[in-house]
């Protein structure tokens, strides 16, 4: 266990206090003078033609400034998806378009004085729309006589990958390791299912906000709540046909994002009104906007067979999957790469097959959404994983442990398959995933719940335990790149500007600890900035599990690149070779003469006194492999055999980060990754009517849990050291998150013997499952 | 239809001319510049619009600004500041309670409302004032353990 | 099924303008509604009246507030039994004494609504003429025989709250009427009282809820039955009069008590689609509601 002064500490989130006492942080806690704002009017068909729109009456209200629609701006075929370039995802949306594909698709924008008026003009738009056949069923998505939702010409990916639009056809991928036909023989036990997982909606508190303006310079600003600046800029710059050097953009605090915000969902609207009206433009969504028009994760169905000998080894695995993207393929390709590429890396198989599609339908639009595909496939593989240890009778704890990938291995799907498309050759360098698994049983009372629960008490209520491994590997390998730049100040501080992007995730003070760390400074003395496209360096924003990892990387060479500087001075100053020297503690410490030169006095003299220049430094990060963040997830259920009603009673989860920079923050991660995981399984979920309209866009009815609904949650981390990430650490911010449908659908198991197969795992779908048994 | 109403905020009287429509969440946030009361519902179903009304937690988003005439209110910045926090803010920032912070102020006053009446609540207590706040970022357990720390020190 | 308008609906700010009335009176107020009829809306807490105007649902010309009407909340006791005014909030409800040592099934109902906020602000009156199925409070009340005193032009009118709501959000309340008082008789000895709901989560609107009363007479036999079921059962809540005359007048055992919860299920009407579970689970829910709360309230009638 290394021990170092910061990084290892809970030191408090730099953020916390100005956020608890309410300052104005976000978004929209400004107003500019002379500010429009903006609303956007809505689809109500799932899948139409506009003949025409008629604005006349709408630009006629007083107080109306602006009104864009397909009319009156330039089409420019893009992609929303926050990537980097060339994106992975198609290029088949458009600011506004003369047809729409779903109930929720933008149809017009209106900016006027207040929002009041903007909302009554939405009513004067009058749309001609000529209704088209819509597709609702995924798996009717590519059939012959199926409506075309791309017929557009121009619709493209930029990648040379697949892409069918003509039969709603977005991504298709294949991949085979071994022999899986030979492997599934060998078995002496198969399973085989059919898996959905259903939409899920991120509710992030904060709702989509964007506030752009002109400086006085005449450049456009554009202050957002996004997980993607640097992206933001570049698809803006393209939709509205500027060059980069004209946008700015600005990201002050985030309410959270969890993926929903790893899009350009409203930024080149309001820049357009902007554009056009020469005014600040205010553009913020309402609850029931972020719910139908922002984005979702993709639901998918999976058809799954697996494999094992009766000496515990398993000898094949089957995996297809259809995801439905919904009426846009902004990362339409890559979650679906995902549920193979991140997940299955995990097992220790030999004969792998995996086929992937995503299909286009007129429903909601999917996106990224924490876990990102491995949510979805960490389902069927837990679930398959648990039948096969019961099948043969061997404990879940000791077929995981056997199964799973261990330091030092390697798999054939690292090489051959990444989100993006081409993977890389990776050994794990760190795994403590087989500690994970006996400390998290340890905790969790695995072996004695499991003893218990053989024998059920009397009643309704039947109580149960389950566990599931997950993994979720960080940064898209040769395609993630951040960077970071540092000065120092006269006092000894410094100035560390990052590109990458805090969304209340704790990026800001992990990064501070890295610099603070590598120079031997408190963390006081670590001025954080982010993120600011004119000021702080490249980064590729908050998503991918990649902030610690790879922002904290480019922190880390920014601040060795800082200390040579320092020493380089230092040993001038003092007159003595800079092998000799050491930073600590502020200072430069010789230990050959045990010379002391605070921080302070050398920056002065690189500032003022001789050789003047300025102590700063730039530095970039390249992620080469993806670091795989493992966990074991253990719950405790109590099924009330009468109403079908699950209530999670207990979770622990046993995380292997690498090296946690800092523990509290890292923990809180982990519990709020595996609440919303919880709430997943067991009551989100939307509805919808055979039109395609949701019914449920609001917190009353699409119910997440509060307080009163979460179980005892233990999270335990179990370090390991990742030698290619800073002082060891992996990263954290999405793996929990695959835990808990294929943990709770394994504790339902145990608890009443039926195996839930699809998601939500409602009481009216368990109270079903237990009466057809 | 404009209406003039009085109010205590913070401690601070004021008069304002507010339109009968004019929801107080907005008044709040506009008129008197207090950003710490955010809006992520509109509906009641949230609480991030939560402030104190005669010491109780309401909903401002669900309430007209001329409701809150003659009435005595407090919001997030009148309970602590930078140099004085509010043991609860203090114990929030500590337990690592604060993640986006886009919920905690709504999530801070009603921890105050609860243990100015019950300095020592149960998690039971404790997970029943709060229920009316969502977060999706803590999962609540620190920030549960931070109302927890505060009551304690409080307590002393 | 429910339709969201998604266009027109802005739940951050008010659309239409309207005026903003806060009559000192009842007569005051009753003058004004009839002066206004439809046009007019009464709003006490603004918990249903201000989400229903975001949503576009109604959009009246004149809000009527009661805050300035003195005497309109307040939770008395006398010879008859409880005086609840329509004004008295549910958290009021909620932290009385009076209503936890006596009326324990009020306190159930109450707390099992909304969140503390929505407690703070909501009132019972609001509630009661929302006339939402779902509501909690409500079938509480018609468990210990509620009746309402409502405020006319003529003075006053009552009636029982049973027969007052009509349908979803349809009462027998006149446009310019005014709820004024909830009166609940005391309970006679010898009497249990048991309130459940299921919902997704803790706090949530009822998939179904139900609040049943048994009175045992000093022969163990059931002297008075109340059996309520409220949630997405119906148009309305409903009283299942059935299951009552299946135990008046007999001893209550577990099989009689699972009888009664069986034919609550006769009078259920579900929507065939609904996001809260179709008409077969809400009836299987019924009769484990049912039977449930009946049990806890024969334990409790047992030992009261």
């Amino acid at each position: 266990m290394r021990e170092f002064s910061i990084v290892g500490k809970s030191v408090a989130k730099v953020d916390a206090l100005p956020l608890v006492l309410g300052k104005p942080l976000f978004t929209d806690d400004i107003e500019l003078k002379g500010m429009l704002h903006a609303r956007i009017l809505w689809s109500s068909y799932a899948h139409a033609k506009i003949r025409n729109i008629d604005t006349s009456a709408a630009e006629a209200l007083t107080g109306v400034r602006a009104v864009l629609c397909y009319k009156n701006v330039p089409r420019v075929i893009h992609t929303e998806a926050g990537q980097s370039w060339p994106e992975a995802s198609p290029y088949d949306t458009v600011l506004f378009d003369n047809k729409v594909r779903y109930v929720g698709d933008r149809v017009a924008v209106v900016a006027a004085e207040s929002e009041e008026i903007a909302t009554r003009a939405l009513g004067l738009i009058k749309v001609d729309y000529e209704p088209l056949p819509a597709i609702l069923d995924p798996e009717m998505a590519m059939d012959e006589d199926a409506p075309v939702i791309h017929d557009e010409p121009d619709c493209r990916y930029l990648i040379p990958v697949f892409y069918d639009p003509k039969h709603n056809h977005l991504a298709h991928i294949d991949l085979d390791v071994g022999d899986f036909e030979r492997g599934i023989k060998e078995a002496d036990f198969v399973t085989e299912h059919k898996f959905k997982t259903h939409y899920e909606q991120h509710c992030a508190l904060e709702p989509h906000t964007c506030i752009c303006y002109f400086d006085p310079t005449g450049r456009l600003v554009i202050r957002t709540s996004t997980q993607v600046p640097f992206h933001v800029r570049r698809i803006v710059a393209q939709c509205l046909q500027i060059p980069e050097r004209m946008i700015s953009v600005i990201k002050p605090r985030v309410g959270g994002g969890f993926g929903s915000k790893q899009e350009v969902v409203i930024e080149h609207v309001c820049a357009a009104l902007t554009m056009r009206t020469t005014r600040p433009v205010r553009l913020a969504y309402t609850r029931e906007e972020v719910f139908v028009s922002s984005r979702t994760r993709h639901p998918m169905v999976m058809w799954a067979k697996a494999g094992v000998k009766k000496d515990g080894a398993l000898s094949a695995i089957y995996l297809r999957v259809l995801s439905n993207a919904g009426p846009y393929g902004s990362h339409g390709m890559t979650v679906l790469s995902n549920t193979c590429a991140k997940a299955l890396p995990l097992y220790r198989c030999d004969n792998i097959k995996w086929i992937g599609d995503t299909v286009y339908t007129n429903l909601l639009r999917g996106g990224a959404y924490r876990g990102y595909g491995v949510t979805q496939a960490s389902f069927p593989m837990g679930v398959m994983m648990d039948e096969m240890a019961n099948a043969i009778g061997m404990d879940p704890v000791d077929f995981w442990k056997m199964n799973t990938i261990r330091k030092g291995d390697t798999s054939p799907i690292f090489t051959a398959l990444s989100e993006t498309g081409r993977g890389v050759e990776m050994i794990v360098e760190s795994c403590s995933l087989p500690e994970c698994i006996e400390k998290g049983a340890e905790i969790f009372g695995w072996k004695e719940k499991r003893k218990r629960y053989k024998y059920q008490p009397d009643g309704p209520i039947k109580l149960g335990v389950g566990m599931s491994c997950i993994v979720q590997g960080g940064t898209v390998p040769l395609v993630d790149m951040a960077a970071a730049s540092a000065k120092m100040n006269e006092d000894g501080s410094f100035n560390l500007l990052v590109g990458a992007a805090d969304i209340g995730t704790g990026a800001d003070t992990v990064l501070a600890q890295i610099f603070a760390e590598t120079l031997s400074i408190p963390i006081d003395d670590v001025i954080l900035h982010s993120t600011d496209t004119d000021i702080t360096p490249y980064d590729k924003g908050a998503y991918a599990s990649s902030t610690t990892y790879l922002s904290g990387m480019a922190v880390l060479k920014t601040a060795e690149k800082i200390k040579e500087q320092i020493l380089r001075v230092a040993a001038d100053m003092i007159g003595e070779p800079e092998g000799d020297l050491v930073v600590k503690n502020k200072a430069v410490v010789s230990s050959k003469s045990g010379k002391v030169l605070q921080f302070s006095q050398i920056i002065r003299s690189a500032l003022y006194n001789r050789n003047q220049f300025q102590i700063a430094a730039t530095a970039s990060s390249l992620s080469k492999v993806p670091p795989q963040t493992f966990a074991a997830h253990f719950a405790e259920v109590a099924v009330d055999t009468e109403t079908g009603q699950v209530k999670v009673i207990s979770y622990v989860a046993a995380v292997d980060c690498g090296t946690a920079i800092n523990p509290k923050l890292a923990e809180g991660q982990a519990e709020g990754a595996i609440v919303n995981g919880i709430s997943y399984a067991l009551t989100e979920e939307f509805f919808f009517d055979n039109v395609g309209r949701t019914l449920n866009p609001s917190f009353e009815s699409y119910k997440i849990f509060s307080a009163l609904d979460i179980p005892k949650i233990r999270v335990i981390l179990v370090p390991s050291f990742e030698p290619t990430g800073p002082y060891g650490a992996k990263t954290l911010g999405e793996v929990n998150i695959n835990g808990p449908l294929p943990t709770i659908s394994n504790a339902i198991s145990q608890a009443v013997g039926v195996r839930l197969c699809e998601t939500p795992f409602t009481p009216e779908r368990v109270l079903k499952a237990l009466k057809g048994k | 239809m404009k209406k003039e109403i009085e109010f205590t905020i913070n401690g601070e009287k004021r008069k304002l001319a507010v339109n009968t429509k004019d929801l107080l969440l907005d008044v709040i946030r506009k008129d008197l510049g207090l950003t710490g009361t955010k809006y992520a519902c509109g509906t009641g179903e949230c609480g991030a619009c939560t402030i104190l009304m005669e010491e109780k937690p309401v909903l401002s988003c669900l309430m007209l600004a001329v409701m809150a005439d003659k009435k005595n209110i407090t919001t997030i910045e009148g309970i602590g500041t930078d140099k004085n926090p509010h043991p609860l803010q203090e114990a929030f920032v500590q337990a690592g309670a604060v993640q986006c912070g886009y919920c905690t102020p709504g999530m801070v006053l009603s921890a105050k409302a609860l243990l100015d009446k019950n300095p020592n609540p149960t998690e039971v207590d404790i997970k029943r004032a709060i229920g009316g706040h969502l977060c999706r970022c803590t999962g609540y357990v620190k920030i549960i353990e931070a109302i927890q720390l505060a009551a304690k020190r409080m307590r002393r | 099924m429910e339709e969201c308008d998604g266009m027109s609906a802005n739940s951050r700010v008010l659309i239409n303008n309207f005026e903003y009335l806060e009559p000192e009176t009842v007569a005051e107020a009753i003058t004004i509604l009839t002066k206004y009829g439809e046009e007019a809306k009464v709003i006490a807490g603004g918990t249903d009246v201000l989400v229903d105007m975001k949503k576009g649902r109604i959009s009246p010309k004149y809000l009527i507030g009661l805050n300035k009407i003195p005497n309109l909340a307040y939770l008395v006791e006398d010879a008859s039994g409880l005086h609840i005014g329509a004004r008295t909030t549910f958290r009021e409800i909620e932290e009385s004494g009076l209503i936890k040592e006596k009326y324990p099934l009020l306190l159930e109902a109450a707390s099992a609504m909304g969140t503390v906020q929505i407690r703070n602000m909501a009132t019972i009156g609001g509630n009661i003429c929302n006339a939402l199925p779902s509501a909690d409070f409500p079938p509480a009340l018609v468990a210990l025989d509620a009746t309402i005193r409502i405020a006319c032009q003529s003075g006053e009118r009552a009636m029982n709250l049973e027969e007052f709501p009509v349908g979803i959000r349809k009462t027998k309340l006149e446009c310019c009427e005014l709820l004024k008082e909830v009166q609940v008789k005391t309970l006679p000895t010898h009497s249990g009282t048991a309130f459940l709901k299921l919902g997704k989560t803790s706090e949530d609107l009822a998939t179904v809820n139900t609040a049943v009363r048994l009175t045992l007479g000093n022969d163990r036999k059931c002297k008075a039955a109340r059996i309520v079921v409220g949630g997405g059962v119906g148009p309305t809540l409903f009283r299942s009069r059935e299951s009552e005359a299946l135990l008046e007048g007999n001893i209550p055992d577990e099989s009689l008590l699972r009888e009664a919860a069986q034919a609550a299920c006769k009078k259920m009407s579900c929507r065939p689609t609904s996001i809260r579970g179709s008409p077969y689970y809400k009836t299987e829910v019924t009769k484990v509601l049912v039977m449930r709360a009946l049990t806890k309230a024969l334990e409790r009638a047992r030992v009261g």
